[in-house]
């Protein structure tokens, strides 16, 4: 305190604004670098080249029909089961609301793990869809499946809070105005709560899209069926270090567009709680 | 005309009140907060259910739970204004009128009779397809108003419509409150903090406490000691 005493005013602001500087740069370079460093790995010819490779092609499909159809079944069971689960109270409310939030905290190797065992062929249930033929653990679908479980918890968290603090009066003006529960639902709550909803849902997809951990575990790794980007650019890395860096700089361009959509659509909403 | 007598178990007090509201008049529930005028709206509303108790309009009973009957919000055709006006945003002035004509699936033709009778009503011909995000206070409440009386309610509530505005539009939507009661001849309930109301537009008042009646007569009348209530 004495020493900062003797220090000119002058002085120390330029210093504090010197050290305020120096963090910042610290710390976004930290962040920005190895993606930076990713696109001087490669030439341009090289990337467009790699682009047409099988493999890319196959994982970047997977990635998005499989990232996309989370998306829709998050959204279309996630919405209701949101809205009724704010509106509502009703014993062990507490307790879903932190077991929904469960997979955000758990390590996707585990989530993965944790699926195997229960829709594996040998597990809980697994054995009963495997009595009938169905088998869900290396498939397609256990793609999906990780990534719902992965996934779905930023939407479900974002629609919960929109819907508790969202206004009711104008919910209850469209009911005595003589519309439905539903209709209600759908021209009032749902238009109203729509910008957040989208941002919810844009970091779900991009959730989805980079998962890794689960996927592996519970889906495998088979070029074409479970292959998606992520685990295209592990076996890129060990077999062609080219290929490895084409996908992983094609997730780079997605998750930026993804970030940017949740900047714009954020920006734009309008608060009605 | 409106008839309730109706109980309700609340958190601190047992809401306890009967009254009745005839076609054209302005009925005033005042009193301090929590004291349950705007639990008697959203009771008469369907937002809410009484434990015991009848609510006729008009004949018609709304809600008896004694005899297990509870008319559907949707289906009362009551006009609530609330406080915030909750016009849709994202509508424009013309939606938020035929929002509830279309719920009710009335002719495309007599939808945008209604919608022009209610924009010329309420004065708001320049702002018809101006989005009601961007509406001020008062012309908000215009909008609210209008879009309730709309559909030709049974029954008019506005719950505190006045609190955000300026004393220009209180004065307007004040009148206009006043013109389609008389109009319409709908029964109607404000619920208001300001004896100021009571005198302008009220025909009667309702003084609550604790969900209890303590004082009913002529907004010219209400005692001094519950003005000075108030104030506090």
């Amino acid at each position: 305190m004495t020493s900062s005493g003797r220090i000119p005013e002058k002085y120390r602001r330029i210093l504090s604004y010197g050290a305020a500087g120096l963090l910042i740069l610290i710390v976004t370079l930290y962040l920005v670098l190895p993606v930076i460093a990713l696109f001087f790995r490669t030439t341009p010819e090289l990337f467009l080249a790699s682009l047409s490779d099988p493999l890319v092609i196959s994982a970047l499909w997977l990635s998005l029909t499989t990232s996309i159809i989370s998306l829709a079944i998050v959204i279309l069971v996630g919405t209701p089961f949101a809205y009724v689960h704010s509106r509502s109270t009703y014993p062990g409310k507490v307790i879903v609301d932190t077991l929904i939030d469960l997979p955000l905290v758990l390590p996707p190797a585990v989530a993965g793990f944790a699926l195997l065992v229960l829709y594996g062929r040998m597990g809980l249930l697994g054995q009963y869809f495997n009595m009938m033929g169905i088998s869900i653990a290396f498939t397609t679908l256990a793609v999906i499946m990780a990534q719902i479980f992965v996934a779905s918890p930023f939407y479900l968290r974002q629609a919960k809070s929109l819907f508790e603090q969202f206004d009711q009066s104008y919910e209850h003006t469209a009911r005595t105005l003589g519309a439905s529960k539903l209709r209600t639902f759908l021209s009032i709550t749902i238009p109203l709560t729509a910008s957040g909803l989208v941002s919810g849902a844009v970091m779900t997809f991009g959730r989805a899209l980079g998962e890794f951990g689960a996927t592996i575990m519970f889906a495998g790794n088979l070029p074409g069926v479970t292959q998606t980007m992520p685990l295209a650019v592990y076996v890129g890395m060990e077999s062609n270090f080219n290929l490895g860096l084409t996908i992983s700089i094609l997730l780079v361009i997605i998750s930026f567009v993804i970030m940017i959509t949740v900047r714009l659509v954020t920006r734009n909403e309008v608060h009605h709680a | 005309m409106l008839e309730a007598a109706i109980t309700k178990q609340l958190r601190d007090f047992t809401l306890d009140l009967s009254f009745s509201v005839q076609p054209g008049e302005i009925l005033i529930l005042m009193g301090a907060n929590g004291s349950g005028k705007s639990t008697t709206l959203n009771l008469l509303a369907g937002l809410l259910s009484p434990d015991t108790g009848c609510i006729r309009l008009n004949g018609t009973t709304l809600c008896e739970p004694r005899l297990g009957t509870h008319i559907p919000i949707e289906d009362r055709r009551i006009g609530y204004v609330f406080q915030n006006s909750a016009v849709f945003p994202h509508m424009t002035v013309e939606e938020n009128i035929a929002f509830g004509l279309r719920a009710r699936r009335l002719p495309k033709a007599e939808i945008a009779d209604r919608v022009c009778q209610m924009i010329d009503l309420m004065h708001l011909s320049d702002l018809t397809h101006v989005n009601a995000g961007n509406l001020s206070g008062g012309q908000k409440q215009r909008v609210a108003l209008g879009r309730a009386i709309a559909i030709r309610p049974s029954l008019l509530m506005l719950d505190e419509p006045f609190t955000s505005l300026d004393a220009e539009s209180t004065g307007t939507v004040r009148n206009l409150t006043r013109t389609v009661v008389s109009t319409f001849k709908i029964p109607c309930i404000l619920v208001s903090h300001h004896s100021a109301d009571s005198r302008e537009i009220g025909d009667r008042v309702l003084q609550l406490r604790s969900g209890k009646t303590v004082w009913e007569g002529s907004p010219q009348n209400i005692p001094d000691d519950e003005a000075v209530c108030r104030c506090r």
